[in-house]
């Protein structure tokens, strides 16, 4: 008989990232990289085990950004192109090292990985790799949480409080819409949590969040049983906080798994290393070096020496950090629960583009791990939240800490000298989007004024791009740092003339369609409702609000 | 009024000097109510947005430009961590004119300051803060990061004009921050809720579950089923102890938990009680001093916290933020050198013939010319090459062997 849970969260996000007015965008790779290297190997792994019958439970996100961008026919179209030219570059390769005894095996594995890849997103999945995730939770294997519209940092959003309900309610709608079903868990944006938020959480349905380890430590009155079960906020939403020992495990680079000597080095890149000329048709277009994706290299040590990476090597470090993750975590149960009235649960989230893009091995970890765990020992169960809720319905209540999962804990991160200065914007541009979702919300009902309800929605799709917790977050550290200032300024502006338009009662229509066009997130939904009090807020009841009025009219 | 705001009798008490300061802003603040209620009400035509085509300059924006704010002074007030916040405000121009206004004239002796309220655990109405500073701002700055001594504790920021006489008139107030704590609660009651009644969270198998349904759950009020419906008894043996809603209200309202420690240790017992428990019996009020004096509560608690008992302030301390340390930019090298050889084979025969390198097909270009390359480590690499015509009748054989040596 297990003696307690283990729960393991993968939270799967990117920005919103779509340029369709340029044929290739260096930034649009964070999505085609993570797709090859990340989301298809998780696929290809839980598809696995389905197969092998293994009885396995992942708890995921999959952010309303990312899903919107997986669904988004030109980027799915521009993945294509992508891995059709990985494709080319790594049978190059294969020809090349063809007397390179040391290389020419990892080229064949990386031509191997490619094809694969493209066979299981263009053939199986016709290229919507939401459904594939879908499937695994109608399986009941993987449970998909919810998360805001556009990851916003809600600690510091909440300031205006419609801010961060929208960003909740949009998200959630979003998930319905997407999944065809009701979310139970949510994963707050970096794990931002403030007393208060849990609100929104609650009025949208949500039976459960988690927060970082200080959140459940520090709540108050003081946790009964530390992170190890989940506490109820007040308003009746279940707070699960983060075990810090096994993050600590896989997240750091140093005393981490994924240091280890016989990983694959991610640092160098064919694309910086082989000859200018060759390497050329792969890299920007511009001519400046990028990583490709294939790195020959393992860690090795501390030091620029390199040594090639050797794939069975690797494998069987994975297994072993397998079982001492699960091997630490018994022990860790073990202990806990001799001190708890109930099973223990450790949550383990991590970001799920650590596993594959970082950490190369990383899915193959998860594979093990799922495995050993099913098979090798009886301590430990793998399950979900909602697992544990339905086990345990009865739980402390306290108020979490305000806290978030970044360092040091709390806001630094996302308010420091390089990105404070966004929230002055981002705060009014809120203010400024309520203003107009009262003031026109008369408009923007169906049929009423298309230009106007469009504008108005529009607005809102901007605000929410703002908002997302990338910018800040790629500002502080500092690489690609122009396009996050880039892209803040961009929406605040498109969000601004529109504000304008609006309030001088003109708006530019061509302009507007344009913009709808490249910043199309969400765009089959009203995002201005969320922002009135006047709308009715739920999906349908839209429609049945202004068809009785309509037949009203007609009565008369 | 206004004749009694320019006579301050010195040892009148600091309030005093307040409230003058104050009822200008609550003036402006009435006017401005005023004038918001006659300009929101007119009757907004039912759609006023029409279309225009290629809108002329003065709306163009230039994408990357930002828009200011200044036409209304204001403040906003954002927690960075337990000690830190950030404040930043704009500052309007008519404000200050009002200001100057009052001061007859011109701003000699003024400067810009914010006044910081710690307003922890009060209703704050302007006048009853625990205590409040000054941090003297430039005209032109416009956002600051601030110290604070205390964590868990709830402030609001003013901006306004100091003048040297000691008055102040504040233009903006902010809204309200709680800063997080920076330790565990020093409480340990232990609250439960029971949500069993509750419909369960929805089981992930079967495809078929409901979509898009109304909101589920709690209906909106939160249901604090902390009494005793539970039987207790089998969670735990110790004694529990559940506060009112008024009490759970003040966790919201932010009240500080901390302040009642420091109460504990001032205020009499009896006067503590009536002003803080009311609603609870003596027997219960009884429960919670002997709770807070079980040594062993804490020492059964320490042992709980586990691996998570070092990191006492703000978690993840060591753990960098998620990924970021991964995407640091590449490590600095200094001075580096490395060497690698390829080898270009190249070669041409007719266009229509087949070239096989070892038993593998050679693609040839348009002109019958080829060009191979291959990475070439150390050691020795044989290049047999066979050429055959199209009809298959004449075939040439070139073998050429390299030898790579490095030291």
């Amino acid at each position: 008989m297990h003696k307690g849970y283990l729960c393991l969260v993968l939270h799967a996000h990117l920005p919103f990232v779509r340029h369709p007015e340029e044929e290739q965008f260096l930034e649009e790779n964070w999505l085609y990289e993570a797709i090859t290297e990340t989301y298809i190997p998780l696929i290809q792994i839980f598809e696995k085990l389905v197969e092998d019958h293994v009885d396995f439970r992942v708890t995921m996100s999959l952010t309303p950004t990312l899903a919107s961008m997986l669904q988004d026919k030109l980027l799915q179209d521009r993945y294509i192109r992508h891995i059709n030219k990985l494709i080319e570059l790594a049978d190059k390769e294969v020809q090349r090292t063809g007397y390179d005894p040391k290389f020419h095996g990892l080229a064949l594995m990386y031509y191997r990985k490619f094809i694969e890849a493209k066979e299981v997103f263009a053939d199986k999945y016709k290229k919507d790799l939401v459904s594939a995730f879908k499937k695994f939770q109608d399986l009941g294997h993987v449970e998909i949480l919810a998360s805001c519209a556009t990851h916003g940092f809600l600690p510091i959003l909440g300031i205006n409080p419609s801010d961060a309900e929208a960003q909740v309610r949009v998200g959630v709608d979003h998930y319905r819409k997407t999944f065809g079903r009701d979310p139970v868990g949510f994963w707050l944006p970096e794990c931002g949590y403030y007393p208060g938020v849990d609100n929104f959480l609650a009025e949208a349905g949500i039976k459960y969040f988690f927060v970082d380890s200080h959140g459940i430590i520090n709540a108050d009155p003081a946790p009964k049983y530390s992170v190890y079960a989940p506490l109820y906020c007040p308003s009746g939403v279940a707070a699960f906080g983060r075990d810090w020992e096994s993050s600590k495990q896989v997240w750091s680079s140093k005393e981490g798994y994924p240091g280890d000597t016989d990983y694959r080095e991610y640092y160098r890149d064919i694309g910086y290393e082989l000859e200018y000329d060759y390497i050329k048709p792969y890299i920007h277009p511009i001519g400046f070096r990028i990583n490709t994706g294939l790195k020959y290299w393992r860690i090795t040590g501390n030091t620029d020496h390199k040594e090639p990476y050797v794939p069975e090597w690797a494998k069987e470090k994975a297994a072993q950090h397998a079982g001492n993750f699960m091997f630490n975590r018994e022990k860790q149960i073990e202990h806990i629960a001799y001190h708890m009235d109930r099973k223990p649960m450790i949550i383990s989230p991590y970001d799920a583009e650590l596993f594959g893009h970082w950490w190369f091995e990383g899915p193959m970890w998860i594979d093990f791990l799922i495995r050993k765990i099913a098979y090798d020992q009886k301590t430990v169960k793998l399950a979900t939240p909602s697992d544990y809720l339905r086990e345990y319905p009865v739980n402390q209540m306290a108020v979490p800490s305000p806290s978030t999962w970044g360092y040091k804990g709390y806001n630094e991160v996302w308010l420091e000298g390089s990105n404070d200065w966004i929230y002055r914007h981002l705060h009014a541009a809120g203010d400024r989007m309520k203003e107009l979702a009262e003031k026109f919300s008369n408009c923007a009902e169906k049929g009423k004024n298309d230009l106007a309800r469009r504008a108005l929605n529009q607005a809102a799709r901007e605000l929410l791009l703002a908002q997302a917790s990338d910018w800040p977050f790629i500002m502080k550290t500092g690489t690609m740092v122009e396009y996050a200032q880039k892209r803040v300024k961009l929406h605040i502006n498109r969000f601004t003339r529109i504000y304008r338009d609006m309030m001088n009662g003109l708006v530019d229509k061509e302009w507007l369609m344009d913009v709808e066009s490249k910043d199309n997130i969400f765009s089959d939904m009203d995002c201005a409702k969320y922002y009135s009090s006047r709308l009715p807020a739920q999906g349908g009841s839209l429609e049945q609000y202004s068809s009785s009025k309509a037949e009203g009219r007609v009565e008369k | 009024m206004g004749a009694k705001k320019t006579k301050i009798k010195k040892r009148e008490p600091i309030e005093r000097v307040y409230r003058n300061g104050r009822e200008a802003i609550v003036r402006v603040v009435r006017k401005k109510a005023k004038a918001k209620a006659v300009v929101s009400t007119p009757v907004i035509p039912p759609c006023a947005i029409q279309e225009y085509k290629r809108g002329p300059a003065r709306i163009a924006l230039n994408e990357y430009e930002l828009p200011s704010y200044d036409t209304a002074t204001k403040i906003t007030l954002i927690a960075k961590d337990p000690f830190w916040l950030y404040a930043y405000w704009d500052i309007a121009e008519s404000s200050i004119e009002d200001v100057k206004r009052q001061l007859g004239g011109n701003l000699d002796g003024t400067k810009f300051i914010v006044r910081m309220y710690d307003v922890t655990y009060k209703n704050f109405n302007g006048f009853n803060a625990n205590h409040w500073f000054d941090i003297e701002m430039g005209r032109h700055s416009s956002n600051w990061y601030i110290s604070l001594w205390n964590d868990n504790a709830s402030y609001c920021g003013e901006i306004g004009i100091l003048h040297n006489s000691g008055r102040f008139f504040p233009m903006a107030r902010s809204n309200f921050v709680h800063t997080p704590r920076a330790n565990s609660s020093n409480r340990f009651e232990e609250i439960w809720m029971d949500l069993s009644h509750e419909e369960p969270p929805q089981a992930p198998q079967g495809p078929d579950a409901k979509a898009g349904g109304a909101r589920a759950g709690t209906g909106g009020s939160v249901q604090y089923d902390t009494a005793g419906r539970v039987n207790y008894a089998s969670v735990s043996r110790k004694k529990k102890i559940y506060l009112n809603i008024a009490d759970l209200k003040n966790y919201y309202g932010r009240l500080s938990p901390l302040l009642r420690e420091i109460m504990f240790s001032r205020v009499s017992r009896k006067r503590l009680y009536r002003y803080l428990y009311s609603a609870m019996s003596k027997a219960e009020w009884h429960d919670i001093l002997y709770f807070r004096r079980l040594h062993g509560a804490k020492f059964g608690r320490r042992t709980m916290l586990g691996a998570s008992e070092f990191m006492s302030a703000g978690a993840s301390e060591n753990l960098g933020q998620g990924a970021s340390e991964f995407v640091q930019p590449g490590k600095k090298r200094k001075f580096f050198f490395e060497i690698g050889a390829e080898l270009i084979v190249y070669g041409r025969t007719e266009p229509d013939a087949e070239v096989r390198l070892g038993d593998k097909k050679v693609e040839l270009k348009s002109d019958g010319t080829f060009s191979m390359r291959f990475s070439l480590p150390d050691g020795k690499i044989g290049l047999p090459f066979i050429a055959a015509s199209n009809d298959k009748i004449e075939t040439r054989k070139i073998s050429t062997t390299v030898n790579r040596k490095t030291e």
